[in-house]
């Protein structure tokens, strides 16, 4: 995540002093797409070539669940200018952000007010300035203690409407920071007034989400999942509504798992993984490194789906090779745990990869086939030492190397495979070792699976499987050497 | 008329005449002399600065820069004057600016009112500018007139008349910037 700009102020004023336009227009740039980035990480921006141009927007924003969506952002010295250029009426249709670049007194934001509500046109525009921003990016800035702040704070760019400067983006960061709804008797009345208050400040498809997302945060609380499901049901058939963005998803998921009493029902862990997928839970690494993702991969172990599984012996179990990927404290990781909590299997957020670490073995799992090269060199398996672990397994091929012979062993039914194997091996006395082994996945639907010995991968051979199938054809098949517990396994079941 | 109502006008002015230019795709003018007085500001040849209203450049022909007095006025005003001091600076500042390499200035007059109209087609030429010289003398620092920037300047100069209605003829923002990309005017 980028690192929160805690002087976007003064990062703009520094750059507003440079002599050279180009110069100027450059660093107030960064600048301000540095502000944008630390209040949304999921936010894209292209800058473009113009600077305070009338018509031509000096960034565009867009997000990437939303592709219909951009968001033009207009960079104007001041308030004032905007009102002098008539910018709120001109640029009102586009819904766009204007950008104040200096802040100002209380005479020229009473004539921006009064400027933009007698302006019909900028219903949906934003007017906005740096210092708000700032201000916006620092207000309560305590991780996982006010998710609804978080929300909003991560919207205000994307989706906020009307003029939002000093008091009023602190009206915002006051109230939303102020929502508890922790307490299940209360909570109808806390999320009426956080409804309204999104309503007000937001264009109509963010508020819809704000809404949604605090109705989970709510569901989190009392594990009644009605009022989501109740408005899925509605516009079933539709684009749905209001559904929660990676935006949305980054601050909740990390909530949900850091929670002092994290939700319990697998049901609203199911629902909170239908909304996002293993490509997502990647994007939103940065957030996901110190939380332990057991209680959200668990339910979700059939829904989450990717391309590559490597497995990777833990020969030191405090080792960790690549620190300067995390960025909290060492006490904060896996490596640390207490002995008996090592014995369940944990799914964490390791290398920018899903990984399921189990006594012996971490599984890392990928959506992208390149993050994941596989080891070079790993022995063969002994058909042997093999044998009982494939007997698990509907197995489609094996490749049989012997000193003398090679054989590559197929056929339609599975059952087949294994017996011509064992009749095989019965008939010809040679060692034979297996380079590679390629199995149904357990789910009829599901690609086959192929394993590697010398590379420690399991891929599917088209499309994706589950982490569940990659796991279980990982742990059992590759890591037969060191197999491990039916309470592992069975964890995966 | 109080000071800070003729700033407000004064604004309202050079953002109109902002928004007429821009809207033709041929002129970026980024800075204001009311947000931004340094970038607005040019030298002269005796080490004296002159601010403009608005500062650019052309995105078509030889990109050259441009500097623009906005004048809102109501009336003739002391607009013949003023525009004599224009013409003195014009050619002040570009001899300034051909010493340190910069030789492709233009200067435009944007007014809500004509003025002196018995010689108004010939405000824009040369004898307007020795003219000009010869009343501002001071411009010129210790140097003489130079016949061939005398002429440069004239050929650099644009003089607008504008009216606010003008503003109910330009195409709105969302048909002119596909338009500017369409036309491949780029910074």
């Amino acid at each position: 995540m980028p690192e929160l700009d805690t002087a976007g102020r003064e990062a703009v004023r520094a750059a507003l002093t440079a002599t050279r336009s180009e110069d100027l227009i450059g660093g107030v740039k960064t600048a301000v797409a540095r502000e944008f980035e630390a209040l949304d990480p999921t936010v894209r921006i292209k800058t473009t070539d113009y600077f305070n141009h009338t018509f031509a927007p000096d960034l565009e924003l867009s997000w990437p669940d939303e592709r219909k969506h951009n968001r033009f952002v207009y960079l104007r010295y001041t308030l004032r200018a905007a009102v002098a250029g008539q910018d709120f009426h001109s640029l009102g249709p586009l819904s766009p952000v204007v950008l104040a670049l200096r802040d100002e007194g209380p005479d020229e934001i009473e004539q921006a007010r009064r400027n933009m509500a007698e302006t019909e046109a900028a219903s949906g525009l934003l007017a906005t300035d740096v210092g708000a921003l700032d201000d916006l990016g620092n207000e309560h800035r305590e991780p996982n203690s006010r998710p609804l702040l978080e929300l909003v704070r991560g919207n205000v760019v994307r989706g906020a409407r009307g003029l939002l400067v000093s008091d009023g983006m602190q009206r915002l960061t006051t109230q939303a920071a102020s929502t508890d709804l922790d307490d299940p008797v209360d909570q109808a009345t806390q999320l009426a007034v956080f409804q309204e208050l999104v309503g007000e400040v937001f264009l109509p498809e963010a508020a819809t989400r704000l809404t949604r997302a605090a109705q989970l945060v709510g569901a989190g609380v009392t594990g009644d999942l009605a009022p989501l499901l109740g408005d899925e049901e509605e516009n079933e058939g539709r684009e749905p509504r209001g559904r929660l963005s990676p935006s949305e998803l980054r601050v909740l998921l990390p909530y949900f798992l850091r929670a002092d009493a994290p939700p319990r029902s697998t049901a609203f862990w199911q629902y909170l993984g239908s909304l996002t997928s293993l490509s997502g839970l990647e994007a939103m690494w940065d957030v996901l490194l110190d939380s332990d993702l057991t209680a959200f991969v668990r339910p979700n172990l059939d829904v989450l789906r990717a391309k590559r599984a490597q497995l990777v012996l833990k020969v030191d179990p405090f080792e960790e090779p690549h620190q300067t990927e995390r960025l909290a404290p060492p006490d904060a990781g896996e490596s640390t745990d207490s002995p008996a909590e090592q014995r369940q299997p944990q799914w964490q957020i390791r290398h920018r990869r899903l990984c399921l670490n189990t006594d012996h073995w971490r599984v890392l799992f990928t959506t992208d086939q390149r993050a994941l090269q596989g080891r070079p060199d790993s022995a063969p398996a002994r058909w042997d030492d093999l044998a009982a672990a494939l007997s698990r397994f509907d197995l489609v091929r094996v490749s049989l190397h012997g000193a003398a012979r090679r054989l590559e062993v197929t056929a339609e039914r599975a059952a087949d495979v294994y017996r011509d194997v064992t009749t095989i091996r019965e008939r010809i006395h040679d060692d034979f070792h297996v380079p590679a082994v390629t199995v149904r996945a357990r789910r009829p639907e599901s690609a086959n699976i192929d394993t590697n010995f010398s590379t420690m991968l399991a891929e599917p051979d088209r499309g994706t499987a589950s982490v569940r199938d990659l796991a279980e054809v990982g742990l059992t098949i590759l890591g037969h050497r060191n197999p491990v517990s039916d309470s592992d396994l069975n964890a995966l079941s | 008329m109080p000071a800070e109502t003729n700033h407000v006008i004064g604004q309202e002015g050079a953002q109109l005449v902002k928004r007429y230019l821009e809207s033709t795709t041929h002129v970026v003018l980024p800075h204001t002399v009311y947000d931004n007085e340094g970038m607005c500001t040019l030298e002269r040849l005796d080490g004296k600065v002159k601010r403009y209203d608005l500062v650019g450049h052309f995105l078509t022909g030889d990109r050259q820069p441009l500097s623009v007095e906005s004048k809102k006025v109501t009336g003739v005003g002391s607009q013949p004057g003023e525009y004599q001091e224009f013409l003195a600076n014009a050619y002040s500042v570009t001899k300034r600016r051909r010493q340190i390499g910069d030789d492709r200035r233009e200067f435009m007059w944007v007014t809500w009112h004509p003025f002196d109209q018995g010689k108004w087609a010939k405000l824009r030429s040369r004898p307007a500018v020795r003219a000009a010289l010869a009343t501002h003398p001071e411009v010129l620092g210790d140097e003489e007139v130079d016949d061939a920037v005398v002429e440069l300047v004239a050929d650099r100069l644009w003089l607008v008349p504008l009216h606010d209605r003008i503003e109910e003829l330009l195409l709105e923002p969302h048909e002119l910037y596909p338009a500017l990309q369409a036309l491949g005017r780029r910074i």
